[in-house]
């Protein structure tokens, strides 16, 4: 499924009326387009100022010059190495250990008949009812019996496999062919070769879904970093931002710098992997 | 002709074929593929979730041992005008926000959904604030909507309407939370709905048109209906996402001004790990789950005698 | 009830694929009009653009005395049936087929009139409660046909209604088919891609290729005297044989035949034999060399596959269409590119036996010719 592809809408291409040299359509779409981009330029212009020129009543809409270095002064006034390298361990390892240890699950509940299986696939998704809220505290007990607190660590452990991803998996898993294993089983592959030789190399659309919803929810996770992390060490970027704001709350020029600065790599995945990120966006509305 | 004799193989080996069944059996391998899932599912969900309720029944400030208080906190909980005001803050937020974005969604997706020029570039434009983390968009928001530097107000001025106070208005920073959080999940809603709107096949809307429906009356009659499902998932997963609102007060009004954002999960953080009162925060959680859980159910009832499934 | 016209029409989409080029067609007031031919050569187009689903890129459409070519397809007073039927999904049959109405704003007690009477004559009164879902391919597809006929228009077309249907429910709603529009008398535009429903619906065929019109009359005028190789090829079952062959002097030769022609010159070309026109060969008649490789009875007679002893015919207008059929499905003894396939159908007492060759004669009152460049009729 993409979106690129339009369909045929009544009578397209089909006569009527024409009163305007452009679809009316137009004016509806142009204003919304403004609407939903402004905050996005306002920021980027807003970056680019000095103190003064952001701080200024009317606003500088256009700044006489562009003050890039609003971007090493938030970098440094910040550790925003940390934000970044903390986000990406954070988020890679969310990732990863989703996609692996959604898979096996995921297969097991899809192809293999073992005992127990069906109850424990409807408690998995039973856990899925229960929002995050209720889990809160009891997660932040443990991770603190786990010495965990404060690190990277622990904002890992709890993410490393969601019961959304084994269930979307499975779904996904039943969905292939069984003559495929059915024929590797029969030349003597083992279970776990054919999940990884022959289901997975099938299923490269569904993991890279499940890959970028997890990559994406945690690099945008805000209120479990909040809950466990302390210090700017540690701290994934999107804690970060509000430590920088809370630091520089006049400073709106290095905040809005900062912000920047932590929408780039979202900001380029979403545009490199545009389909996919849409995909993926889709497909939650598709299950 | 007689058969041949057979004999019953030793009792040690009857053990150890036995053993190797289990062994090779699909048993062991799906139990072994499920465990790590397992694991990680049962220590950081479902212990959570059972021990949840117990800290709900507990007095616990995180440090002290916590001694057990039945349903003390609940009956707290209904006397706390804190907490109702949280409800009515939060049901007033969701009563305007999912109705905004879903049909505001079904809206845009119709009207992205044509082969005009410059689609492209509206497309983007709109699922672009999808990218934005609620931090990023908390903060967007902030200063866009700042009484004295902002640009909002500075508009305003230029059209000769009064300046507004915004988040810093207790009457005003609740919607300002809606449009906030409208701008930033709208290209949710129009993604799903575009997806649904080509799945609409092509010669259903040909035969409305030659039915002689006009292309309004093929939206209402044909289009609208065939999208049921889709408005139901939508609304749905919208309120469920509603009724959780935390991340983009946190970060613009911290609850204020004068408590008029403080949502139910806002004041649940408040509890449990400002004022330690883990067990109340716990009890607090437990509602919530509750309501989600009874709302929603009540919207898959109300959608099911409504929506027609076409498969 | 006004006719159907199309003047010099013709479509061509972006990227340059022309669909229908200049296409001249009339259809009389209350005739069963039948566009046929292979797929992709422009008929579904042509429908749509009656229709109003698609504008031609050049030409006019009227309906009656009205040019239609801008007016929106509700205002053109047609109704169509669609090849997958397009049954709203998410209505009864009854809402279906009140559809049309209510967009219409007719009275409710008249719609419900009409939804009645048109249900009872299609047979689908008892299912009117039911979700298309819940319905046969038959009965859906006379579901789509109630929807059009509820709003009595001026025009009814077709789009290949019977490609869904099993072979023996096809036979049966042929009929009915044929019934309806003796009833009723709505002209008809039908599009399909089976020679079987052209010659046995309509009024008059309208073959197409490549988006031209290659003849247009009578099924039986289009079957005895086809105006080009084409059509000789396409419409008849099992199809005509076509056979490259040399006239010379007055007399043609191919496949060890000989025969007389006059008027033809000195020059290739291509012989047209159709199956049923062959018997076992008799003195005084021209006769194939028929080797026989495959058999079929059917009761009734027999159908033979065989090869003779002459190349295939291939011309401009043939290459594209059906191209299964011209490469064959048959395994012959490969002697070189002499010799090509040919079907020959026989009465059961004649039937040969397989392996053999034996001589097939015809009247050649009986045989076409055809130019192997242009294709047309030589007559």
């Amino acid at each position: 499924m993409t979106l690129e592809r339009f369909p045929p809408l009544p009578a397209h291409g089909a006569p009527g009326r024409r009163r305007l040299p452009f679809s009316p359509w137009h004016l509806f779409l142009a204003p919304v387009a403004a609407v939903m981009l402004v905050p996005l330029v306002w920021m980027v212009i807003v970056s680019l100022e000095t103190e003064q020129q952001a701080q200024s009543f009317p606003p500088v809409l256009i700044p006489s010059g562009l003050h890039f270095s609003n971007y090493p002064a938030a970098w440094n006034a910040e550790p925003f190495a940390n934000f970044f390298l903390n986000s990406a361990l954070y988020a890679g390892a969310a990732m990863i250990g989703n996609l692996v240890f959604c898979s096996l699950a995921g297969y097991a509940f899809a192809r293999i008949r073992f005992f127990g299986s069906n109850v424990l696939f409807v408690v998995f998704l039973a856990t899925l009812m229960v929002p995050f809220q209720v889990l809160l505290i009891p997660t932040f007990l443990i991770v603190k019996d786990m010495g965990l607190i404060d690190s990277v660590g622990g904002l890992i452990m709890p993410n490393l496999c969601s019961a959304f991803g084994v269930f979307m998996l499975r779904q996904f898993f039943r969905t292939l062919p069984i003559e495929l294993e059915e024929a590797a089983r029969i030349d003597g592959t083992s279970r776990l070769g054919i999940l990884v030789k022959i289901v997975l190399p099938l299923s490269m659309p569904a993991l890279a879904t499940l890959g970028i919803i997890q990559f994406v929810w945690s690099w945008n996770d805000f209120l479990w970093p909040l809950i466990i992390i302390n210090t700017t060490t540690h701290a994934p970027i999107q804690l970060g931002l509000t430590t920088l704001q809370g630091a520089h709350n006049t400073q709106w020029n290095l905040v809005m710098a900062g912000t920047v600065m932590s929408l780039i790599p979202m900001l380029a995945l979403f545009l490199l992997a545009q389909r996919w990120f849409i995909r993926s966006v889709a497909f939650t509305g598709i299950k | 002709m007689s058969a041949p004799a057979t004999t019953l193989p030793s009792p040690r080996r009857q053990r150890v074929g036995a053993w190797r069944r289990i062994v090779t059996s699909e048993h062991l391998a799906g139990w072994l593929f499920v465990t790590p899932a397992a694991i990680l599912i049962g220590v950081f969900a479902i212990v959570p979730i059972g021990w949840s309720l117990l800290l709900s029944f507990q007095s616990n400030n995180l440090l002290a041992p916590p001694h057990f208080i039945g349903l003390a906190n609940y009956r707290a909980l209904l006397h706390d005008p804190t907490f109702r005001q949280s409800i009515v803050h939060t049901v007033i937020y969701t009563v305007l926000f999912v109705p905004i974005s879903v049909f505001g969604g079904l809206a845009l997706a119709v009207a992205l959904n044509r082969k005009i020029r410059f689609i492209r570039f509206y497309r983007l434009a709109v699922f672009v604030s999808l990218v934005t983390s609620t931090v990023a968009t908390g903060f967007l928001f902030l200063w866009l909507l700042d009484p004295t530097f902002g640009l909002v107000n500075y508009a305003l001025s230029l059209v000769g309407l009064p300046q507004q106070q915004f988040l810093q208005d207790p009457s005003q920073a609740l919607y300002c939370i809606v449009a906030m959080t409208v701008w930033g999940w709208l290209g949710f809603d129009v993604i799903i709905y575009l997806a649904a709107l080509q799945g609409v096949p092509a010669d259903l809307l040909e035969a409305a048109e030659i039915d002689g429906a006009s292309r309004f009356q093929t939206f209402r009659t044909i289009i609208v209906p065939l999208l049921g499902p889709t408005t139901l998932f939508l609304v749905v997963w919208s309120t469920i996402n509603a009724l959780q609102l935390f991340d983009e007060i946190y970060v613009t009004t911290r609850g204020g001004p004068l408590g008029s954002t403080t949502v139910i999960v806002y004041y649940l953080y408040q509890q449990a790990f400002q004022f330690f009162a883990a067990g109340y925060g716990a009890a607090i959680a437990y509602v919530l789950f509750v309501a989600i859980l009874v709302i929603t159910l009540i919207q898959l009832w109300l959608g099911r005698r409504r929506v027609y499934y076409t498969s | 009830m006004p006719g159907v016209t199309l003047e010099a029409v013709r479509k061509e989409f972006p990227g340059g694929t022309v669909a229908v080029d200049d296409l001249t067609l009339e259809v009389a007031d209350g005739e069963f009009m039948i566009l046929v031919g292979p797929s992709g050569c422009g008929k579904t187009t042509a429908l749509r653009m009656i229709a109003g689903l698609e504008t031609p890129s050049a030409g006019t459409i009227r309906i009656g005395e009205r040019v239609v070519n801008d007016v929106p397809a509700r205002d053109r007073d047609i109704a169509m049936v669609f090849q997958n039927y397009a049954l709203y999904p998410h209505m009864t049959v009854r809402r279906n087929l009140a559809y049309p109405l209510r967009q219409r704003r007719v009275a409710k007690a008249e719609i419900a009139r009409r939804v009645n009477e048109v249900a009872e004559m299609l047979g689908v009164e008892t299912l009117l409660e039911r979700r298309p879902a819940q319905l046969s391919g038959g009965q859906r597809q006379r579901v789509a046909m109630g929807r059009a006929l509820v709003r009595e228009p001026a025009v009814f077309l077709l789009d290949e209604p019977l490609s869904n249907l099993d072979a023996k429910l096809r036979v049966y709603t042929r009929a009915s088919l044929k019934r309806l529009h003796a009833r009723l008398g709505v002209t008809t535009i039908y599009v399909t891609h089976d020679q079987v429903e052209a010659m046995t619906l309509g009024h008059r065929i309208a073959v197409l290729a490549d988006g031209r019109l290659q003849q247009l009359g009578a099924p039986q005028e289009v079957y005895d005297r086809p105006a080009n190789a084409f059509v000789a090829g396409f419409i008849g079952s099992p199809p005509m044989n076509l056979l490259r062959g040399r006239a010379q002097g007055g007399r043609i030769e191919t496949g060890g035949m000989s025969f007389e022609r006059p008027g033809v010159g000195d020059r290739d070309v291509i012989v047209g034999v159709r199956p049923e026109t062959l018997s076992p060969a008799r003195d005084g008649l021209p006769a194939l060399e028929f080797r026989v490789d495959v058999v079929e009875p059917l009761g009734d007679e027999v159908i033979v596959h065989g090869s003779v002893a002459a190349a295939r015919a291939q011309t401009a207008a043939l290459a594209g269409s059906d191209s299964d059929t011209q490469t064959g499905a048959l395994a012959l003894d490969d002697e070189g590119a002499g010799r090509s396939e040919a079907i020959a159908r026989l009465d059961p007492l004649d039937r040969p036996t397989e392996g053999t060759t034996i001589r097939l004669g015809v009247d050649p009152a009986d045989i076409h010719l055809f130019d192997p460049d242009s294709g047309t009729a030589i007559r």
